[in-house]
């Protein structure tokens, strides 16, 4: 009978995930199950993904995610993401100064030279990307001797613990603007209250801070070619360890519970005029942070905050400037599931459809009679 | 040993019990079974830190204020507002905005009965059929008074909750009330 | 619980949100409340706004139906409906319309008159009904705030004049106690009159867009016409002016569904897959 396609729903379910979790164990007898351990490490900057685009500092759960869903960054920060929707939320840090990150790399296109000095750290900025054929067959020995030799070298100077920012530099020249302690709002926490526009900044940047990548990247990318007119200088670019500050449950002193990777950029953009007609002109600025090591939405974070922060002023010309535009489309939780819904089905609108189609065409054809 | 009203399940049967009011204004609704006004019982069910309560008349101890996990807001700003029927109204709610009338209070009013009272009041509107009559008792003439005041610019406006000592009876902005000689 | 899921998979104080947000919804008939809406594990677009409803809804003493396309066992039916009994041990299943307290539905309104005592539950991809003349959500909630649907109303107007014919086939504008104009989400027009003075409190989830909103009973419920041309719902007559039957269980009042069979011809059967069923038991006796 013709409805087979809606019934038995039940056992057509079971069935997929029966197939899925087969294709998860193809490699058969010869398979060895990937580790959690080497999925965090090995695969380093998808892991840093999924962290920062399912908004929860979980490295162990993030592994996990990107196994069972088969290294799709969408679902596995979506299970991520899912998780988080089943945990109170039962203290709040203070804010966090991140000149205390522990730091792994920091660089500045701004100077030639920074107090600190710039520090290149693990990048594949300047790498020629040649495949390196001989990682096709590389042997456990191997991998364990790289580590093993690249330690045995390691200068024995020590790196400070912090370093100073190059904003604070460019602060104590007068060409960004004071910290307005005055402003200084709240932060709106996204998981808990709803997006109602005009939003905050803090509310734009706790979105974009678990936004996906390529949707922001996307249209901070309109807005470097020209649907927009940034134009941003990286006055700092770093990837570190912020130590985890919370109040003691009993002496309420703070403490500290933890680290987490993160990375943040600081961009520097031209001048803007001023609404105070007195006051000195100076260079604004976007901000851009997210968990783990995840460098290109931070820059693409920092330019849409410049972007947005000139949109809320003066009105949006350019959607990368128009906060509604931006905020409710970077989410890749949203937006994939929303795309994927499609394939649900939808026969009793398109029923409808049906009945409107063909009256419209009926009347059509009355009249032309 | 928590008390009931703090429990998931239990929070989960009263929170019926409010939806069920609120759909249909002026119906008596009878709370399952605990040691706490019923008052408390809604509070604790729909109260927590990430909301705010005020408690103009202090009907309210500190245990209460803990295990909420609340902290005291001004009644001008307050979400949920307790307060103690039998006294006049002596304060300003927060009506909402326009585009944002959600914002606009709930008010839980502790009276002695629905029935019984000596001023008798017939409310209609959304969630009636008929019209429906009630004489609340331990009700101060002021509060009608005032949310008519409160309600007269449909959406902003504020939502009551009559409680007793185990029944509930709700008005929303909706429900028009007359009173009747 | 086992595999530290709580009860009803959300926690306590997502369920009060949500619970707060149905409130004033009621209280406000037809706004939409916004809500922080958490992230459910089945894809937004799948039902995660009602699924939130209900989950803050439900008790031990619930039996929950749950419906897609009007049949209780299409895939995205049986996958909440899974869910539900996975992380709400104690509550109760049911295809049977009369059987359930609640009810959760994407696209079809059941064809048998809800009773007082029963939730209905309606997932909704777009809550805004102005989304298709305005896109900018600040824009709306000014234009709900005033009632001001002047554009709503020209592009039904449009409709007419090109079409001679309002083209809106489902998502019908719908005025809510003479105020709020709701999306009443895909239903399709035939369904939208039962959300006129129904028995039931009828609750709407709009995960992805954060939104809750609510039909009390008792509730006037009026789609967008003009005194001219009226609204009209599906026609499911033939070519010879006859009500087409559904070809299982005979009834020539339910919503129908239309598909080719194997046999190339087209065919007719109940989109309410619970009614069709319980027909054809009333015509075995």
């Amino acid at each position: 009978m013709g409805y087979v396609a809606i019934k038995g729903g039940g056992r057509a379910i079971e069935g997929a995930a029966d197939a899925l979790e087969l294709l998860r164990t193809q490699q058969g007898e010869s398979g060895q199950p990937l580790d959690i351990e080497t999925i965090e490490k090995q695969l380093y900057f998808l892991h840093s993904r999924i962290i920062s685009e399912g908004g929860l500092y979980h490295p162990k759960l993030a592994a996990l995610a990107i196994k069972q869903s088969l290294g799709d960054t969408l679902e596995a920060s979506f299970a991520l993401r899912a998780y988080r929707s089943t945990k109170p939320r039962l203290l709040e840090t203070p804010e966090h100064d991140t000149t205390n990150m522990r730091l792994v790399r920091r660089i500045s296109a701004s100077f030639k030279d920074i107090p600190g000095g710039q520090m290149l750290g693990p990048t594949t900025d300047y790498a020629l990307r040649l495949l390196r054929m001989e990682l096709l067959n590389e042997s456990p020995a191997q991998f364990q001797n790289i580590a093993k030799t690249l330690f045995a070298n390691l200068p024995t100077q020590t790196i400070p613990d912090s370093f100073p920012k190059v904003l604070d530099s460019l602060r104590a020249e007068g060409l960004l603007p004071k910290v307005n302690q005055a402003a200084r709002e709240q932060p709106f926490d996204i998981t808990r209250e709803p997006l109602v526009f005009p939003v905050s900044r803090s509310a734009a940047l706790a979105t974009m801070a678990r936004g996906e990548t390529g949707s922001l990247l996307a249209i901070a990318y309109s807005n470097m070619r020209g649907y927009g007119d940034v134009h941003p200088t990286v006055a700092e670019l770093r990837v570190g360890y912020l130590p985890i500050m919370l109040p003691h449950p009993i002496t309420g002193e703070l403490t500290e519970v933890g680290e987490v990777l993160m990375t943040e950029c600081e961009v520097v953009a031209m001048y803007q005029d001023n609404d105070n007609k007195n006051a000195i002109p100076t260079f604004t600025l976007g901000y851009g942070a997210c968990f783990g090591h995840n460098e290109v939405k931070a820059i693409s974070m920092a330019i849409l905050d410049r972007a947005l922060q000139k949109g809320m002023k003066d009105g949006a010309e350019n959607p990368s400037e128009d906060p509604e535009f931006v905020l409710l489309h970077v989410d890749g939780i949203d937006s994939m599931g929303f795309a994927s819904h499609y394939k649900m089905p939808h026969y009793v609108t398109f029923q409808s459809d049906m009945d409107r189609l063909r009256t419209t065409q009926q009347k059509q054809e009355a009249s032309h009679e | 040993m928590i008390d009931l009203i703090w429990h998931a399940e239990f929070q989960q049967t009263v929170f019926r019990c409010v939806v069920e009011a609120f759909s249909r204004p002026a119906q008596i609704n009878v709370l399952p079974e605990c040691e706490h006004h019923a008052a408390i019982a809604v509070l604790a069910t729909l109260v927590d830190g990430e909301s705010s309560l005020a408690d103009p008349h202090q009907q309210l101890d500190n245990t209460h204020w803990l295990r909420l996990q609340v902290k005291p807001t001004a009644t001008e700003s307050a979400a949920f507002i307790l307060c103690q029927g039998s006294r006049t109204v002596d304060f300003e709610p927060n009506l909402g905005t326009l585009v944002s009338p959600e914002k606009g209070a709930t008010l839980v009013i502790i009276i002695d009965d629905i029935n019984g009272g000596d001023r008798t009041y017939q409310f209609s509107g959304v969630g009636m059929e008929t019209p429906v009559l009630i004489a609340p008792q331990g009700l101060h003439v002021s509060w009608f008074k005032q949310r008519a005041n409160w309600n007269s610019a449909f959406p902003l406006g504020i939502d009551m909750l009559l409680a007793t000592k185990d029944g509930i009876l709700a008005l929303p902005r909706t429900t028009q009330i007359k009173e009747i000689n | 619980m086992s595999n530290g899921i709580n009860f009803a998979f959300l926690d306590e104080y997502a369920k009060r949100e949500i619970r707060r947000s149905v409130i004033k919804a009621i209280c406000i008939p037809g706004y939409q409340v916004p809500y922080s809406s958490r992230e459910m594990p089945m894809g937004r677009g799948f039902g995660t706004g009602g699924l939130q409803l209900t989950l803050a809804l439900i008790g031990a003493n619930d039996s929950l139906k749950v419906i897609d396309q009007g049949s209780d066992d299409s895939v995205n039916a049986v996958n909440l409906r899974k869910f539900v009994e996975m992380t709400c041990p104690g509550i109760d299943t049911t295809t049977r319309l009369q059987e359930a307290t609640l009810i959760q539905s994407r696209h079809r309104i059941p064809e048998n008159s809800l009773r007082a005592d029963q939730i209905l539950v309606l997932q909704v991809p777009y809550p805004d009904a102005l989304v298709i003349v305005e896109p900018s959500e600040d824009k709306r909630k000014i234009m709900h705030s005033e009632a001001d649907y002047s554009r709503l109303l020209v592009k039904l107007y449009e409709d007419i004049v090109k079409f001679d014919e309002i083209t809106i086939s489902h998502r019908y504008p719908t005025r809510i106690n003479g105020h709020y104009i709701i999306d009443p989400s895909p239903i399709p027009r035939y369904d939208v009159p039962k959300l006129h003075n129904s028995n039931a409190l009828i609750l709407f989830g709009a995960g992805r867009e954060k939104k809750i909103y609510a039909v009390p009973p008792h509730c006037s419920a009026e789609p967008l016409a003009f005194d001219d041309v009226p609204f009209r719902v599906e026609n499911f007559t033939d070519s010879h002016g006859e009500r087409r039957a559904c070809k299982q269980c005979g009834s020539r009042e339910s919503f129908l569904d239309e598909f080719i069979d194997e046999q190339g011809e087209r065919v007719y059967q109940c989109s309410d897959s619970d009614y069709c069923e319980q027909q054809q038991e009333l015509a075995r006796g």
